[in-house]
C-alpha cells in the first residue's frame, strides 16, 4: 500500500492541524508568554513567509507527481531520504507530543481517574485507522473540519463574549520583547511543520490551479492562529504568578472562572477535533515520511510502526512540556535548514532544472 | 463445479433438422414433466414448423394472431425458396410480429423462450426466428411506496425490466439515453439494463461499470440489492455506496447528470452509481419546491440526520462524564427524573433503542392495517408503562425518539440501517470514554465516509475533496444559480448547463 498525499488537500491539512499545534504550544506550553502570546504568533509567520514562498517556488517549477520524487530528482536520492528520515523522527514525536496534550485534557475534563494507556490506546488506534485510510480521506475530512471551525468558534465566541477584555491585551510586549522573540522562535518551528506536509504531497490535477499551496495555507493559519491566542488572552488577565504548568493552562483556556462551565461544551469539541486532527495528520506524515526514506516500506506497516513508536515516546514521557519546549526553540532551524539544504541542492549541483519552468 | 445439466446441448447450434432441433429443446426443457413449455407444430408454405414459448409468459392471444395463423394462411409458394433461407423468407411474407429476428444458438433460444418471447423452429433451416412476445402478468405503475413525496412525480418503478425502461424514456426523451442489455449469473441468468446518456456520462465510469458487471461470477444474482453487494466498492462499509431508487424521475435526473443506472427484471428498483453522500441525503421534493421551501426542509432534514447519529452518544457522554457541562436548571430536571431509575444512562439507552428497532421491525412485517395498532402498543403504552415503572426516565424516551424520528428522515433505507448501526457504535464508545470517545469516533466516521468511493469516485465529494459544484448540497439554492453540470459528468459534456445559459 502506497501512502499518498494530493496537494489540493493538504491545504485544509495544514491549516486543521498547524493551527492546533501552535495554539497548543503558544498557549499550553509557554504560558511565560502571559497575554502576549497573538504577537509570537505573527512573528512566526513573519519567519515562515520565505520558506512558503520556496516551498511555492519549487511546487510551481517541479513537474508532475510528488513533491519529494521532484526533490529526489534534483537533489539526489541520499540526501532527500536522509532529511525524510529526520523529519519522520520529528513527524512521530510531535504524533506523541499532542497526543500526551490530548490525553491531558481528557483527563482535566473528565476522565481523571482514567490511565494514560486507557486514554491514548483509542486515540492513536483511531489515528492508525486515519492514517490507513490515507491522505485523501484525511485531507478530504480535513476540508469538513476546516467549514464547521468557523461555526463552532462563532458560538465559542459568542458564548463568552462577555468574558472578554481587551484591557487584558496590555501591556501588549507582555514579558518583554526577548522573551516574545524566543517565543516567536519556537512558533516559527511550529508553523513550519507546514514543510512536512508539503514534502509528503503530490501534485494532482485539481491542484495546477492553485497559486499559493504553501504560502496561502501558512499565511491563513498564522493570522488565525494569533486571532484565537489574542481572543484566549482576553478571557483572563495577566499575571506573574500563575502556574506554569499545561494543567493550569488547560484550565485557563477551557473555563475562565467567570463563564458558566455549560459553555465550555463547543470549545470542548473544537480542541478535542483539532488534537485529533493533528495526532492523525502526524502519524500520517511520519508513517508516509518513513515510506518515502525507505520506499518498499509497505503503508499500512509504516502506519503501524509510526504509532507504535508515536505511543512508546508518549508512555515514556518524552514528549511533556519541558522538553516539547527545549527541542521547539531548535525545530524553526532544524526544518529550515533541512529544507535550505534540499532546495539548494540542486543549485550548488549546477542548477539544471530547478531555475527553468517544466514544461 | 459441476456443469449445468445439458450444457453441451446449450453450447450448441440448431442443426436444420426439425425433430432433431425440437428433441433438443425438449430435452433442455425436461418435457414433458415442464407442463408449461408448449411445443406448437405447424404446417406452412410447404415445410413443417415448431413454435415454442413458455405459458403464461408469452401472449397466447400474438402467437394464435400472428405466427400460427399467420404462417397456416400464408398461400405463397414456398417450394422454390431453398431450405436454408427459409426463416429470412418466413420472417418478410408470413411471421407478423414487429420484433423478430433470425437466431441459431440453442443457448440463445432456450434464455429468449424463457424470457416470454417465441422460437419458431424451421425444418431444413439452420436458423430460428426469436419474436417478441412477451406478456406475462404484471404490476401496473403504481405510488411509490418508500420514496413518497408531497410535490413531484408520483409513479414508481415496477417488477418489469421492459415497463421500467419504457418509464425511463418518457421521463427522459433523447437518443443519447442509451439502454445496453446484458444478463448476470452464470447459471440463472437476470437480465439487466445499463442506461445511460452517450457524451454525459464518462467513459471511464461506464468502463468501470461493465467490468464489474462482467467479471461477476455468481451463480444466480437475485435483483439488485444482490447486484449492488457484487459491484460495490468497498463491501465492509457500513454506508451504501451506490443508490436504489424507486422513483423513475430521480432516476431520470441522475441519468441527466452523467450517473449510471442500472434496471433488472423483477427489481423495482433502479440502482444508480457513482453516487455521493449527498444524492443519499437528498429527497426529490427538494428540487420541485421552491428553493426557499426545498432548503429549509433539507436543513431539518440534516439537523434530523445529526440528532440521529450522535443524540443518544450525547446523551450518554454527558450525563456519565460531564454533568457539569449541562446547564443547571435542565441537570436538576435530569436527576430528578432518574432517581427512581435502576439503570445506568447507558442501559437505558440502549435498552429505549432496542424496543424502538422491535416495534419499528414488527410494524414492517405486519399487515400495514396492524401498523397503527403497532405504533399505538409500542409507543404509548409500552413507553408510559415503562416511565411509570421507573424502567426508563422520560428524558430517554425523549432522546430516542428525537433520534428515531431524524433516523426517518433519511431518505435511504440502507443509509438509515447503516447510521443505527454506526448510532450503538458511538454510544458504547461515549458510554466507556465521554465526549472524549464521541469525538473521536465521529472523526474516525467522518475519516471512514471520506475514504470510501462510489464507483471510483470520491464519496464526499463535491465538498471534500472539493469539486466545483451547484449550490446544492447542504442549502438548494435558486435554480438559476444552479449553472454547473454534477462533477461526475464528463468533463466537455454537451448537457453543459453553463453553454445554455
Amino acid at each position: 500500500m502506497r501512502l499518498t498525499l494530493p496537494l489540493s488537500v493538504a491545504r485544509p491539512l495544514i491549516f486543521a492541524t498547524v493551527s492546533a499545534r501552535l495554539i497548543m504550544g503558544v498557549f499550553l506550553d509557554m504560558p511565560w508568554l502571559y497575554n502576549a502570546g497573538w504577537i509570537s504568533a505573527l512573528a512566526a509567520l513573519v519567519l515562515c513567509v520565505p520558506l512558503g514562498m520556496l516551498a511555492d517556488s519549487f511546487t510551481r517549477l517541479s513537474g508532475p507527481g510528488d513533491i519529494a520524487g521532484a526533490l529526489e530528482r534534483e537533489a539526489g536520492k541520499a540526501p532527500t531520504r536522509i532529511i525524510c528520515g529526520a523529519l519522520c523522527l520529528l513527524a512521530i514525536y510531535e504524533t506523541a507530543v499532542t497526543a500526551r496534550v490530548l490525553s491531558n485534557t481528557v483527563r482535566h475534563v473528565a476522565l481523571s481517574e482514567a490511565s494514560a494507556i486507557s486514554l491514548l490506546l483509542p486515540l492513536l488506534i483511531v489515528a492508525m485507522l486515519a492514517a490507513y485510510f490515507n491522505g485523501l480521506a484525511l485531507g478530504s475530512a480535513a476540508r469538513i473540519w476546516v467549514k464547521i471551525i468557523p461555526f463552532l468558534l462563532l458560538i465559542v465566541i459568542l458564548l463568552q463574549m462577555k468574558s472578554y477584555h481587551a484591557a487584558w491585551l496590555t501591556p501588549v510586549l507582555g514579558p518583554g520583547a526577548e522573551v516574545l522573540a524566543t517565543g516567536a522562535v519556537s512558533a516559527s518551528g511550529w508553523l513550519s511543520l507546514t514543510a512536512m506536509i508539503w514534502l509528503c504531497a503530490e501534485k494532482d490535477d485539481h491542484a495546477a490551479s492553485l497559486r499559493t499551496p504553501v504560502l496561502g495555507p501558512v499565511l491563513i493559519t498564522g493570522i488565525y492562529c494569533a486571532l484565537v491566542l489574542a481572543l484566549l488572552a482576553m478571557m483572563s488577565p495577566p499575571s506573574v504568578r500563575t502556574d506554569l504548568t499545561r494543567t493550569y493552562q488547560l484550565d485557563k483556556m477551557l473555563a475562565n472562572g467567570r463563564a458558566s462551565q455549560a459553555s465550555q461544551l463547543p470549545l470542548i469539541i473544537l480542541w478535542y477535533n483539532s488534537l485529533i486532527f493533528t495526532v492523525s495528520t502526524n502519524l500520517f506524515l511520519g508513517a508516509k515520511l518513513m515510506q518515502l526514506t525507505i520506499p518498499k516500506l509497505d503503508g499500512r506497516l509504516a502506519v503501524l510502526l509510526a504509532g507504535v513508536a508515536a505511543g512508546a515516546t508518549a508512555m515514556f514521557g518524552l514528549a511533556e512540556q519541558g522538553t516539547t519546549v527545549e527541542l521547539s526553540q531548535w525545530l524553526f532551524a532544524l526544518v529550515g535548514a533541512l529544507f535550505a539544504v534540499l532546495l539548494l541542492l540542486p543549485v550548488l549541483k549546477g542548477g539544471k532544472k530547478a531555475c527553468a519552468r517544466s514544461k | 463445479m459441476a456443469d449445468m445439466p445439458h450444457a453441451d446441448l446449450l453450447r450448441s447450434a440448431l442443426t436444420g433438422v426439425l425433430e432433431t432441433d425440437v428433441g433438443h429443446l425438449k430435452t433442455i426443457f425436461n418435457f414433458p414433466e415442464n407442463a408449461d413449455i408448449i411445443f406448437r407444430p405447424i404446417a406452412a408454405g410447404g415445410f413443417s414448423l415448431c413454435a415454442v414459448y413458455t405459458e403464461g409468459m408469452a401472449r397466447d392471444d400474438k402467437i394464435a394472431d400472428f405466427i400460427v395463423r399467420a404462417c397456416q394462411s400464408f398461400d405463397t409458394n414456398a417450394q422454390g425458396v431453398a431450405p436454408e433461407s427459409r426463416a429470412e423468407f418466413l420472417l418478410k411474407n408470413a411471421v407478423a410480429i414487429p420484433q423478430a429476428r433470425p437466431e441459431y444458438r440453442l443457448g440463445e433460444l432456450v434464455q429468449q423462450i424463457l424470457g416470454g418471447m417465441t422460437a419458431l423452429v424451421i425444418d431444413g433451416c439452420k436458423d430460428g426466428l426469436l419474436m417478441e412476445t412477451r406478456g406475462f402478468e404484471k404490476r401496473a405503475v403504481q405510488r411509490t411506496i418508500s420514496e413518497s413525496v408531497v410535490a413531484g412525480s408520483q409513479e414508481g418503478f415496477v417488477e418489469s425490466l421492459r415497463t421500467n425502461i419504457t418509464l425511463m424514456r418518457r421521463y427522459v426523451q433523447s437518443p443519447c439515453l442509451i439502454t445496453e442489455m446484458t444478463t448476470v449469473g452464470t447459471r440463472v441468468p437476470l437480465r439487466i439494463a445499463i442506461l445511460y446518456m452517450k457524451g454525459v456520462t464518462r467513459e471511464d465510469t461506464l468502463a468501470e461499470m461493465r467490468r464489474r458487471i462482467k467479471t461477476i461470477t455468481a451463480a444466480v444474482v437475485h435483483g439488485l440489492g444482490q447486484l449492488e453487494q457484487l459491484i460495490e466498492d468497498s463491501p465492509f462499509a457500513l454506508t451504501p455506496q451506490m443508490m436504489l431508487t424507486e422513483r423513475p424521475d430521480r432516476a431520470a435526473s441522475c441519468v441527466l447528470d452523467g450517473q449510471i443506472i442500472v434496471l433488472a427484471d423483477g427489481a423495482p428498483y433502479a440502482l444508480v452509481a457513482p453516487v455521493t453522500l449527498f444524492h443519499l441525503l437528498h429527497a426529490s421534493d427538494d428540487t420541485f419546491m421552491r428553493w426557499q421551501y426545498g432548503s429549509f426542509l433539507r436543513m431539518i432534514r440534516m439537523l434530523g440526520i445529526l440528532f440521529s447519529l450522535i443524540l443518544p452518544g450525547a446523551y450518554v457522554a454527558l450525563t456519565l462524564y460531564h454533568p457539569h457541562l449541562i446547564p443547571m436548571a435542565l441537570l436538576t430536571s435530569i436527576a430528578e427524573t432518574r432517581a427512581q431509575v435502576p439503570f445506568s444512562a447507558l442501559t437505558e439507552v440502549l435498552l429505549m433503542e432496542f424496543s424502538f428497532y422491535l416495534i419499528n421491525e414488527a410494524s414492517t412485517r405486519i399487515p400495514s392495517q396492524m401498523g397503527s395498532v403497532i405504533g399505538i402498543v409500542g409507543g404509548l403504552i409500552l413507553g408510559q408503562a415503562a416511565v411509570s415503572a421507573s424502567i426508563i426516565s422520560p428524558i430517554v424516551i425523549i432522546v430516542v425518539a428525537l433520534t428515531g424520528l431524524g433516523n426517518f428522515v433519511i431518505p435511504d433505507y440502507g443509509f438509515t440501517v447503516g447510521t443505527t448501526i454506526l448510532r450503538i457504535a458511538i454510544v458504547l464508545v461515549s458510554a466507556m470514554l465521554g465526549l472524549y470517545g464521541l469525538v473521536l469516533s465521529v472523526f474516525l466516521i467522518l475519516c471512514h465516509l471520506c475514504s470510501l468511493r462510489s464507483l471510483g469516485a470520491p464519496f464526499m465529494a463535491p465538498v471534500a475533496p472539493f469539486r466545483p459544484h451547484n449550490p446544492d448540497i447542504l442549502l438548494r439554492l435558486p435554480l438559476w444559480l444552479q449553472k454547473k453540470l454534477l462533477f461526475l459528468a464528463k468533463r466537455r459534456s454537451w448537457m453543459r448547463k453553463e453553454d445554455s445559459e
